[in-house]
């Protein structure tokens, strides 16, 4: 994959003038070439730059009527709404944190008296009487509202009905939802997963480390099957699965970590692979080979984005003084580097498009094959 | 001889029940067991200006979070925090540190009363949903699936330092007004009055008044006792919360968030039955300091 002009390897082969004394040689070999480097029979990926959309230019709030399709982004202290086409359609300053959707958004203080819901135009479409933190679910049709002292969360509709609540005796440390499910990992070593109604579908509590904890946990997209990374000494990976009507411990790995912190941990979009975070890594586990791909960052993990359709991963790490943006195949192999002017980035894949922010830049990206 | 049996003794229940304040400077403005709107509150809030907080007793660092940096699946108030696992399967959270005054490097922390050096877990601040520079402490029994009040008063867990409980007033909790639920129809309950015969929720508006603070502050008080012609009918003790079925109740009882609170101060004191003739209604509220509070009606009960 390269940006801008594609020359890709095979067109550069078949410009080679011809040796009249190599062609047998060259037919004997074929063969083999293309089984050792299959790769090279498949089109290539390249991108190429659809739109940029500098937000130094504007000032905040922003609004402007722009019809059709919209993407979200949030970058550093500032969130909004792009075109497609790269027209900015709102701009606003985080008050303190920002729950954002296709849909709407609500930006909320850090001590919320109520929270708003809003449109990308911008415009108030109704208000909760709830002071907790806000998440969209992904249809836009349910919210998540955190306890700010992280004991627990409810879920209410996007009218504001209430649909069902849970507080524990102990901190939540990772959340996660899919198709069905809501995952909550515990700072006490527990992992609940409760259905859409708030029913309890299955308990753990993690047994083989010295400490049980919960430090992050991930479900797939159809709510099949979720994984976790939890306990200190040993720090583990375990998978679970939905077998018949139950839940059941699928298998487990020992980790070579020893966080003590969230951990990025996440099922890509089609299901056939985990992504977790290692020390100075990020993992993927192909959950069809049981085979472990480690790729090795410069520095912290900061944001992951992937495109299964693409077989491509975005990563955005630190790189001593610097923010490093790099895309991945996911077999493990660099694609592309580009080094970031600023620690505040944002990255979505949406469908073939790849929407990056930083800097106070959006830049929107088309994949394409060729 | 008995100097000695009397100081092992002291030391080991020391050891049993009471772990260090995690500040010097003690200012408490709010205690476990306190509406959030939606929830329980799940510790004490402890105020005095920005200052080094060390563990409540020696514990290792198993979980932090630096407010703003870093993955978090899902928004946090706590701000920058950190919670520490110690001996008897015992945690504590320490809530709205400093940004970048916790060390997260170091794994193992001691106590002020450890015989190691004790070492500060960051500076008291303002980070997540604080209201001022606070610490927001949370104690977890693991055993029994607790938040434990730090400042309870029977078997204290913190070291009983003098003039810290006083941070509630020096008078009794303020009980205001009583009112009675029935059929969707409120009343309220005023000494000499009449009332008809039947079942009623009583609520009635309770709070203690903090005396530590500049500001007006209001604090949960610490027990709650509802008597009916001197019987016993409803008390409630903010001693600890237990979890049952993915919701918090008060410890050995069945009351849970929605069952006690009507409104922040407005407390939901359970049901009672007002028979013909003379009723005698008496409530009565302890503050974290000890001091009581007590409001007693005679009301008429009539047929009708």
């Amino acid at each position: 994959m390269s940006l801008g002009h594609n020359r890709s390897i095979r067109s550069i082969l078949l410009k080679k003038k011809k040796i009249r004394g190599a062609l047998p040689i060259a037919f004997f070999f074929a063969p083999l070439y293309f089984i050792f480097f299959p790769s090279f029979l498949t089109k290539e990926p390249i991108l190429k730059p659809a739109w940029h959309c500098n937000l130094h230019e504007y000032t905040t709030p922003y609004f402007a009527e722009v019809e059709g399709e919209h993407y979200y982004f949030g970058l550093g202290d500032r969130f909004g709404y792009v075109s497609t086409e790269g027209k900015l359609k709102l701009l606003e300053d985080v008050l303190y944190r920002v729950a954002l959707n296709d849909r709407g958004f609500i930006n909320f203080s850090r001590i919320p008296g109520s929270l708003i819901l809003q449109s990308p135009g911008g415009e108030l479409i109704r208000s909760y009487r709830h002071t907790g933190y806000p998440v969209f679910d992904k249809s836009g049709n349910r919210v998540f509202i955190f306890y700010t002292d992280s004991t627990g969360f409810k879920e209410i509709t996007i009218d504001d009905e209430e649909l069902w609540k849970v507080q524990f005796a102990s901190l939540i440390t990772s959340f996660n939802f899919s198709e069905g499910i809501r995952l909550v990992g515990l700072l006490d070593g527990r992992l609940k997963v409760f259905s859409e109604e708030g029913m309890n579908l299955y308990e753990t509590s993690v047994e083989g480390s010295r400490i049980p904890i919960i430090l992050g946990c991930a479900g797939n997209r159809s709510g099949t099957k979720f994984a976790a990374v939890a306990g200190l000494d040993p720090q583990m990976l375990i998978l679970y699965q939905l077998k018949g009507p139950q839940f059941v411990e699928e298998r487990s790995y020992n980790l070579s970590s020893d966080f003590r912190r969230e951990v990025y941990i996440r099922f890509s979009e089609n299901e056939r692979y985990l992504f977790f975070e290692q020390p100075q890594s990020l993992v993927i586990l192909d959950l069809k080979s049981q085979k472990f791909i480690p790729i090795t960052l410069p520095g912290k993990l900061l944001t992951v984005d992937e495109s299964s359709n693409w077989a491509v991963v975005t990563v955005v790490c630190e790189a001593n003084d610097d923010t490093l943006l790099r895309q991945y195949s996911i077999n493990g192999s660099l694609l592309h580097e580009e080094i970031l002017p600023c620690g505040d980035t944002f990255v979505r894949h949406i469908g073939g498009r790849l929407l990056l922010g930083s800097c106070g830049q959006l830049i929107c990206v088309d994949m394409r094959e060729e | 001889m008995v100097k000695r049996i009397v100081l092992i003794i002291l030391i080991v229940s020391i050891k049993l029940y009471a772990f260090d304040w995690p500040v010097e400077n003690r200012v408490l403005t709010a205690t476990l067991g306190e509406s959030r709107g939606d929830h329980f509150y799940p510790g004490i809030e402890l105020g005095g200006g920005e200052q080094e907080i060390f563990p409540i007793a020696d514990g290792e660092l198993v979980y932090f979070y630096e407010e703003g940096e870093g993955y978090s699946s899902f928004p946090r108030g706590n701000g920058s925090f950190l919670a520490l696992q110690h001996e008897g399967r015992i945690q504590s959270v320490y809530s709205h540190l400093k940004k970048g005054s916790m060390h997260p490097e170091n794994l193992l922390f001691h106590a002020r009363s450890s015989t190691d050096l004790p070492e500060p877990l960051g500076l008291t601040g303002d980070t997540g949903a604080a209201i001022g520079i606070q610490l927001l402490l949370i104690i977890v029994d693991l055993a029994d699936l607790k938040f434990l009040n730090p400042v309870k008063k029977d078997k204290p867990l913190l070291k009983p330092v003098l003039g810290v409980a006083s941070g509630t007033s020096r008078q009794g909790p303020v009980i205001g007004k009583l009112h009675l639920k029935r059929g969707g129809i409120i009343e309220e309950l005023t000494d000499g009055m009449t009332i008809s015969s039947g079942k009623g929720d009583l609520v009635a508006e309770i709070y203690d008044e903090s005396s530590f603070v500049s500001f007006y502050r209001r604090l949960a008080p610490y027990r709650i006792y509802l008597l009916k012609n001197g019987q016993s009918v409803f008390t409630i003790v903010f001693d600890a919360l237990e979890e049952r079925s993915d919701h918090l109740f008060l410890s050995g009882s069945k009351t849970g968030f929605d069952e006690l609170f009507q409104d922040r101060w407005l407390f939901r004191l359970g049901t009672i039955t007002l028979v013909e003739g003379k009723s005698q209604i008496q409530i009565k509220a302890e503050s974290f300091s000890g001091r009581e509070s007590s409001v007693i009606l005679n009301i008429e009960v009539s047929s009708e």
